[in-house]
């Protein structure tokens, strides 16, 4: 690189005094909330999300149950057990 | 041990929470984090931005720093996650280089102090255009003045990467401004 660059650089990139309300602005940083809190929820958001919740719920004691043919889960793990030891080929 | 006694105390007393301890450490450091924002960003009001981000964040997280590495090293990583932070929040930096070139020339007279004027704000232009890693290498090399070593150690990288950094931010300005050089008699 040539001389004349490298003294440029060095004069256009000379450190420089900081303003004196610099320390003003980082007090008043400090002073105030250093981490900026998220917005809370909106109620609306959370009475929409509880509402969900509970017709989930609702439609799973409704329609969820098992019906009326289906054998209970430890019924059929009986039966399979039960094939499973007891099929001849 | 790395510190300083003096500034070891100073910064037992921050960590204490104790003010004047960080007034101390601010006026201590106040410069050289204005001027490492200011020479990256190229302009006053994000440099304010950028040095004001450094200081509520040091002193926010003074507690973490355990005297591993340099506490001035320490300073100088802060200052540098936050202007390539900004940098890339904001994207993009206008250097007012050319507006000003474009008024200057219309002016017409003292030729001489005009090409000076030229190549300084050629000079700023041509840093400003650099990629952010490249441009922190040359900030960091002169405005602070400081050796391979030490850019290596506050940029995280080997000497080879600060070497190959600096070499190639020197070819690319000393393209950009290699006209500008013989105009004003330089080179």
């Amino acid at each position: 690189m040539p001389d004349w660059l490298e003294r440029e650089l060095a004069h256009q990139l000379a450190p420089v005094e900081a303003p004196a309300e610099l320390w003003g602005r980082v007090r008043g940083s400090r002073d105030g909330p250093a981490i900026r809190r998220r917005p809370g929820r909106s109620p609306a958001l959370l009475l929409a999300a509880a509402a969900m919740v509970v017709a989930t719920v609702g439609a799973i004691w409704l329609f969820g149950g098992s019906p009326a043919g289906a054998p209970a889960p430890n019924r059929v793990s009986a039966q399979v057990s039960c094939y499973t030891c007891h099929t001849s080929l | 041990m790395v510190l300083e006694r003096s500034e070891r105390e100073l910064v037992e007393a921050c960590r204490r929470g104790d003010r004047e301890g960080f007034r101390e450490l601010f006026e201590t450091y106040r410069n050289r984090v204005y001027s490492v924002a200011l020479r990256f960003s190229g302009d006053e009001a994000s440099a304010m931005d950028i040095a004001q981000d450094t200081f509520v964040k040091l002193f926010s997280c003074i507690r973490e720093f355990r005297g591993e590495a340099a506490f001035e090293t320490w300073v100088y990583r802060m200052v540098v996650n936050s202007c390539l932070d900004r940098k890339r929040r904001d994207r993009r930096w206008l250097p007012m280089a050319d507006d000003l070139l474009a008024t200057l020339r219309a002016q017409g007279d003292a030729l001489s102090e005009m090409l000076r004027w030229e190549l300084s704000l050629r000079v700023r232009a041509a840093v400003d255009r650099l990629s952010p890693e490249l441009r922190m290498a040359i900030v960091l090399r002169y405005t602070e003045g400081m050796a391979y070593g030490q850019i290596a150690e506050v940029l995280g990288c080997s000497l080879g990467t600060v070497a190959s950094r600096l070499n190639r931010a020197h070819k690319a300005l000393e393209k950009r401004l290699a006209r500008i050089g013989k105009e004003s008699g330089h080179a």
